[in-house]
């Protein structure tokens, strides 16, 4: 056995990962969950999700790689440690495959649990191997610049700020970008859930540019630790090609995402499966397990508005994008963990009175107060509450402190409840009679009856 | 005096303050660049804390070990003093950076995600030591964080254990953190770190 492959046995059980190897576990499973409903387990979602884990691992093995890196300076050992017949770009190495080992092992834990219950669940799809592995790359390159970090700045207060500053600007460079190709230089932009789904699988997949990136970035940070420790041809050179494989990769993801055209192209083709209830309802047939409850929802919300003018005589799990939709269909997306039921009937009410005609692209006008009350006293009526996930419907003007929209929030819902009161064969004559005013925002909160 | 400056100097207090003080500007540069928005204010609602706990609990760590315990002066009320100065002027801090906020509930907020990952991170030193002190805060709090947008339009309300992500008016979270802290910061005080070297990697 090597003199490398003993010091990283020693290496890694004197890690902190180890220590910290059940929280990271918990984060790994924790931050692989995806979001499907009960009954739906989809490849293209387990993938990414096992992927998204490792935005949440990367920061904790960042910071300690950081605090592994200035180890040996804390304990006063550095000189000692020097005399060491091995080099120190070897040692630092070594350090760094330890922490990033438990990481790793944390990783495929967390996501083996998903990945199982996927074999055993699935209903759509295949798994996406390019995305699990770029998750992998990711946690190199989070522990690469942590361990950096630490070489670069040794102090106590070096591995909580590194970890904060992972989580951070990644995070935030992502979040903040919309419209930005800047923001696809993030590990969130790979793992993010517009880029996956049963329409089109996982697309556009950037898994491979984004893990060559990482790998750059890793290799970088990683040769000017070892160029801080000592200069040397070696170090450098591994500088300049990471640098050069970084650019290059770099430059393949900073690129405006594909446009309609090239999504209808990629589209799978599949078949709806349906049922009716009240209005025909249809979704994808990896959804097949949802679809009695969302035809509920969706039956539900409609009912007592169903045959007015501009309401849709059908709902669809479908996405305008890529191909223009049936006369008459409003487009929905099946209820999931963060989109619940509630959101499911908040947004069909929406769509319905406040989104303008329900098969307009691009983003519905803010939703009068008038309309807002409206949609609230519809989603009520079927005994889900608009409030309990912060989606209720929701003016984006007329008010400026968040006392003022609080206030403005209770009349809307005064305004719902005194509708709901209203005897239903009057109040179905007054939505015939002034629907098409109210979908045009004409209305206020004292015109509703 | 001259041990409580002593015992301060021991703890970073200064580099301690400093370090809320530039986290307090990180959260201040946050309000200002973003005006007008307060959905975008999360991060830094949760970060700014985050960082300043952080920094709270790894200046909890003794160099000294069995030496203090030796001490003749009770190390509790040095303790409290310490973790209750530190605490308090970054608790100012924060404050004072949110004033131009456009929330309402930015100064609880904060103070109530200080309180508790300050008490996470006590008890995280008492198990695992000071200088390791961040580790229970900052993964917790980034598993609130991912696991909560903002409560407002557009949102989705968080879990009730994501307390870092409740509007400042929620009762239950303020109850949590409250708890949190006063369970680490007594913890801390009466028995003071973990100073064994074992789990210091």
């Amino acid at each position: 056995m090597t003199r490398g492959w003993w010091l990283l046995r020693i290496e890694t059980r004197r890690s902190l990962g180890m220590w910290i190897l059940p929280a990271m576990v918990l984060l790994a499973w924790y931050g692989g969950r995806e979001r499907s409903p009960d009954g739906v387990a989809l490849w293209p979602d387990t993938s990414a999700a096992i992927g998204r884990a490792s935005v949440l691992l990367g920061p904790i093995i960042g910071a300690a790689a950081a605090w592994a890196a200035y180890r040996d300076r804390r304990r006063r050992m550095d000189e000692l440690v020097a005399t060491m017949p091995f080099s120190g770009i070897g040692r630092d190495l070594t350090v760094w495959a330890a922490t990033l080992a438990w990481a790793c092992l944390a990783y495929v834990l967390g996501g083996a649990y998903h990945f199982v219950m996927t074999v055993r669940d699935a209903t759509w799809g295949e798994p996406s191997l390019s995305l699990m592995v770029a998750g992998i790359v990711a946690l190199a390159s989070y522990a690469a610049l942590g361990f950096f970090a630490g070489t670069l700045l040794p102090s106590v207060f070096t591995a909580p700020l590194v970890a904060i500053a992972l989580y951070l600007v990644p995070g935030m460079a992502f979040s903040l970008n919309h419209g930005s190709s800047i923001r696809h230089l993030s590990p969130w932009s790979a793992f993010d859930p517009s880029r996956y789904g049963v329409l089109h699988g996982v697309w556009p997949n950037d898994a491979v540019p984004l893990s060559l990136w990482l790998l750059g970035l890793a290799g970088a940070s990683l040769a000017g630790g070892a160029l801080l420790r000592r200069r040397s041809v070696a170090a450098g050179a591994v500088l300049v090609g990471s640098l050069v494989i970084g650019v290059a990769s770099a430059s393949a993801l900073v690129r405006p995402m594909p446009g309609p055209e090239a999504a209808r192209a990629a589209l799978i083709p599949y078949e709806p499966t349906c049922t009716t209830n009240v209005v025909p309802v249809c979704v994808h047939p990896a959804y097949s397990a949802v679809l009695d409850r969302t035809a509920t929802v969706v039956g539900g919300v409609l009912e007592p508005i169903v045959g007015l003018p501009g309401v849709a005589d059908r709902a669809e799990q479908y996405a305008y994008i890529y191909r223009p939709p049936p006369e008459g269909t409003l487009i929905i997306n099946p209820y999931n963990e963060f989109n619940g039921v509630d959101h499911l009937a908040q947004a069909v009410a929406g769509a319905t009175i406040s989104g303008g005609e329900p098969l307009a692209g691009g983003l519905p006008p803010s939703p009068t107060a008038a309309q807002c009350a409206v949609e609230r006293w519809l989603v009520r009526r079927i005994g889900l509450e608009p409030n309990s996930r912060g989606v209720s419907c929701m003016p984006s003007t007329g008010y400026e402190t968040f006392l003022e929209y609080e206030q403005l929030n209770v009349e809307i819902d005064e305004a719902a409840a005194r509708f709901g009161d209203v005897a239903p064969s009057q109040r179905r004559a007054w939505l015939e009679q002034n629907f098409f005013r109210l979908r045009a925002g004409e209305l206020t909160l004292p015109d509703l009856p | 005096m001259n041990l409580v400056s002593l015992y301060l100097q021991a703890r970073f207090f200064g580099p301690a303050v400093v370090g809320g003080g530039v986290t307090g500007c990180f959260g201040w540069i946050w309000g200002w660049r973003h005006p007008g928005d307060p959905t975008v204010l999360w991060p830094a609602l949760v970060f700014c804390p985050l960082a300043a706990a952080c920094i709270l609990g790894v200046s909890t760590y003794s160099p000294f070990g069995e030496i203090e315990r030796t001490s003749s002066y009770p190390l509790a009320l040095l303790r409290l003093g310490h973790l209750g100065g530190v605490f308090g002027l970054n608790s100012l801090i924060l404050v004072t950076a949110s004033a131009s906020w456009p929330r309402s509930d930015a100064p609880l907020v904060l103070l109530r995600n200080l309180a508790g990952f300050a008490g996470l991170a006590c008890l995280c030193a008492l198990v695992l030591g000071g200088r390791l002190a961040w580790l229970l805060p900052l993964a917790f709090g980034m598993a609130a964080y991912l696991a909560g947008g903002s409560n407002e339009e557009g949102g989705w309300r968080p879990a009730q254990w994501a307390w870092p992500m409740q509007s400042g008016a929620d009762p239950v979270s303020a109850l949590i953190a409250v708890s949190t802290l006063l369970v680490g910061f007594g913890a801390v005080v009466l028995f003071g770190v973990n100073e064994s070297r074992e789990a210091e990697g």
